[in-house]
């Protein structure tokens, strides 16, 4: 994608690469200006940037509250298989 | 002489070691943590089996300076490593990303305009007070899991972790500039998810 990626003319799909590039780090200049460009005339790109933005958050925000919880069954039989490994 | 050395280093891991309250203990952390470094939540359950298993036979080399717990993440560390050494594991199916048909083309048309019905609607519904936001999360952990390993796996690594992504990149044997195709595209899906379950009503 990137091999024809117009600097100053972004389209949409190449407009929300950047804008997902900049949620993480500054970009350099002439995409920077590309991106406001294209986002003066492209509401459904604002959009996305937005969007994109409390995707982010959210995503942060779950991580940090908790992971996928173990299931006690599968802990139950680790246990079984320890107990096993130590009687040997 | 070496009969007494064996036998002091069992006394000593008897004291400090106990195998048995390990799951009770120590499972729910280690098994957060290799959820953090690997895709799916199987492949991190094998880890931690794998950390207890090895810990078993390495019981004898526990010094007690370290505590059980460190001990213990020290291994699933290595399993870890391990598990991305492995080369059918470190090459991504990066084909998929590369390949003519352009993955991104449900989204964009030739031109790279947004397809109409792909479109970003309007989010209307406020996340933000408290029941929405336990319903909101419950869609977006939905939303993850549908996610393919390796982007599920770099945002993973990118919000829990706080990661550089060069060090993701690195850690992945991944480019940089694969690092952002697959984070632009599993964004797309996961949006695309959340819209769909979530806003539009
Ligand atoms: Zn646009």
């Amino acid at each position: 994608m990137g091999h024809h990626l117009h600097t100053l003319l972004p389209c949409c799909k190449e407009a929300t690469l950047l804008a997902e590039k900049q949620l993480q780090q500054p970009l350099p200049l002439l995409q920077r200006i590309g991106l406001q460009f294209h986002l003066l005339y492209c509401f459904f790109c604002r959009r996305y940037v937005k969007q994109s933005r409390i995707i982010d958050q959210q995503l942060r925000a779950l991580q940090a509250s908790e992971g996928p919880a173990l299931e006690e069954s599968v802990k139950l039989q680790w246990e079984e298989k320890i107990a096993a490994a130590l009687k040997k | 002489m070496q009969v007494e050395d064996r036998h002091t280093t069992v006394q000593k891991s008897m004291t400090s070691c106990n195998p048995k309250e390990w799951v009770k203990l120590y499972a729910d952390d280690l098994f957060k943590f290799a959820c953090s470094k690997v895709a799916d939540s199987a492949q991190a359950q094998d880890l931690v089996q794998d950390t207890f298993l090895s810990g078993l036979q390495a019981m004898a080399q526990f010094r007690g300076d370290s505590s059980e717990k460190t001990w213990l993440m020290a291994i699933l560390k290595n399993k870890i490593i391990d598990y991305y050494r492995k080369p059918a594991k470190t090459v991504f199916p990066l084909d998929s990303i590369t390949s003519d048909s352009d993955p991104l083309s449900l989204f964009f048309n030739e031109k790279g305009h947004w397809r109409k019905e792909m479109a970003p609607k309007a989010w209307t519904t406020d996340i933000q007070d408290g029941i929405r936001q336990h319903e909101f999360t419950r869609i977006l952990r939905a939303c993850m899991d549908k996610l393919n390993g390796i982007g599920k796996t770099l945002f993973q690594q990118k919000f829990l972790e706080e990661k550089k992504s060069a060090d993701i990149c690195k850690d992945l044997a991944i480019t940089p500039s694969n690092y952002w195709v697959i984070i632009h595209r599993a964004k797309l899906q996961l949006r695309a998810c959340l819209e769909k379950n979530w806003f539009s009503n």
